[in-house]
């Protein structure tokens, strides 16, 4: 596989793996915060949303795809 | 969902932060699902997704209702991943990939593996395991316990999602693997529909419990997403797209007015429970209207447009019985949904009620449903024009 394969199929998978980051970090920081402060990982996991949504869901990821494939000929 | 799970959290004293990271990770596996190419990626895409849902369906550990329901998922829902599994296993046997573009190619070049009974066995057990995930009937028997007992955000996450989700992964099959399948699997569709919307319907009429009647609406709603697959994908593939898209505003909006309306400790789910909330919270009550006006399929709603798209492909491919039978259909699920707009505007409260109180993250749910559910309905276009994008990039 060269670099641009693995560029496209890491282009392929981002929103599992931005969503994955999120949910670890919200099950950090639920295990860390205590009370009310763990309302926190709530908003975490609203951010991984907006994050995959708007940033790299094809309808929105025209700057990701200028990013990764920038290489193109 | 997530804004829904804010309230719910802190209503029900759910705070952890594996909550939300089941609800990331799950939809994790619903992309995987949507976005496989192979029989081994979609598995896991499902059991990331399943694995997940079992754990938040018990999260309200005290509520022994939510346990309950959360062992006869995972028990149930095993037992269907052994048979998509099995089935996967037998139509690697009977063609040597799992690849579903490569699947495809050899279904069109080598006729002889249709005839191959392992490889009808396997794309038999591969039907069930979808069935389950889209709670078709006769795999249907656990969605109206698992939808009582789980938590309100997570049966409106699994009414939507997880269908939503199992549809994608469904779809990607027919359109790569079995494009070229000579044999009439529209004809086993077609009676999974008719079976699905009635029964649904049917049982629906008799509920009292106001989560067991979306559940069996949301079996009913299958068998309509079925109608819009077994139309084609010139014109069928995008209508149920549409209809998921519509059906995950409207139902969202619904279980979250159910969700505001439960107090720890008051699930508020009996119909009875809804007698006369008109005078007490009317804004909610209209909301609630609005979208069981959508599920019923009433204009100017998406639940409307997206019944017509469905039921126009059916007729345009053919398939005029089946959009008979939807439309009949569609006038029964109506007197259930009538119901509880009777108890909401015409009855008097027989009980003193406690009921919850919206906060920010709930309105906010609401308003962002009633918007999906009023634009697509007014000005279906754009959803429609998504629907068709998403089906390219599937």
């Amino acid at each position: 596989m060269g670099a641009m394969d693995f560029k496209k199929e890491l282009f392929g998978i981002l929103p599992e793996i931005v969503l994955f980051c999120f949910a670890m970090v919200s099950l950090l920081l639920g295990a860390f915060l205590k009370g009310n402060l763990r309302r926190i990982t709530g908003y975490i996991a609203l951010l991984g949303y907006v994050v995959a949504f708007f940033v790299i869901f094809p309808s929105g990821s025209e700057a990701f795809k200028a990013f990764l494939w920038d290489d193109l000929p | 969902m997530v804004l829904l799970s804010l309230d719910f959290a802190k209503k029900e004293e759910v705070g952890f932060g594996e909550y939300y990271a089941l609800i990331l990770i799950a939809t994790c596996g619903m992309i995987l699902m949507a976005s496989s190419s192979n029989f081994v990626t979609l598995f896991l895409g499902l059991e990331i997704m399943s694995l997940s849902i079992y754990a938040l369906t018990g999260i309200t550990r005290e509520d022994p209702r939510s346990v309950e329901a959360a062992f006869k998922y995972f028990l149930l829902g095993a037992f269907a991943s052994a048979f998509f599994l099995y089935g996967v296993a037998l139509l690697y046997v009977s063609s040597g990939t799992l690849d579903l573009i490569a699947f495809g190619q050899l279904l069109k070049s080598k006729a002889q593996v249709l005839k191959d009974p392992t490889f009808l066995v396997g794309l038999g057990l591969l039907l069930v395991g979808f069935g389950f995930k889209l709670a078709l009937v006769p795999f249907h028997m656990w969605t109206p316990d698992v939808y009582e007992g789980a938590p309100t955000p997570i049966t409106a996450f699994m009414a939507t999602g997880v269908k939503a989700a199992a549809f994608a992964g469904f779809l990607r099959v027919l359109l790569f693997a079995l494009t070229s399948l000579p044999m009439k699997w529209e004809e086993v569709l077609w009676v999974l529909s008719v079976a699905t919307m009635s029964l649904g319907n049917l049982i629906a009429l008799r509920q009292d419990d106001i989560k067991r009647m979306l559940a069996y609406s949301s079996i009913a709603h299958a068998g309509y997403i079925l109608i819009g697959i077994i139309s084609g994908p010139a014109r069928g593939y995008s209508a149920a797209l549409f209809y998921l898209y519509a059906y995950a505003f409207m139902n969202i909006g619904a279980f979250s007015v159910v969700a505001i309306l439960s107090k720890k400790g008051h699930p508020n789910t009996v119909l009875e429970a809804y007698s006369g909330i008109a005078s007490r919270h009317p804004l909610l009550a209209l909301s609630m209207t609005i979208f069981l006006f959508s599920l019923a399929g009433v204009p100017p709603t998406a639940g409307f447009m997206a019944k017509f798209y469905v039921f126009s492909a059916a007729v345009k491919e053919g398939y005029i019985w089946l959009a008979v039978l939807g439309v009949l259909n569609s006038a029964v699920a109506a007197y259930y949904y009538l119901r509880v707009m009777v108890y909401m505007y015409f009855r008097e409260p027989k009980l003193e009620i406690q009921t919850g109180s919206a906060s920010f993250a709930g309105v906010l749910t609401i308003i962002f449903s009633l918007w999906g559910v009023l634009q697509f309905g007014i000005l279906p276009s754009s959803l429609l024009a998504l629907a068709q994008t998403s089906l390219r990039l599937l």
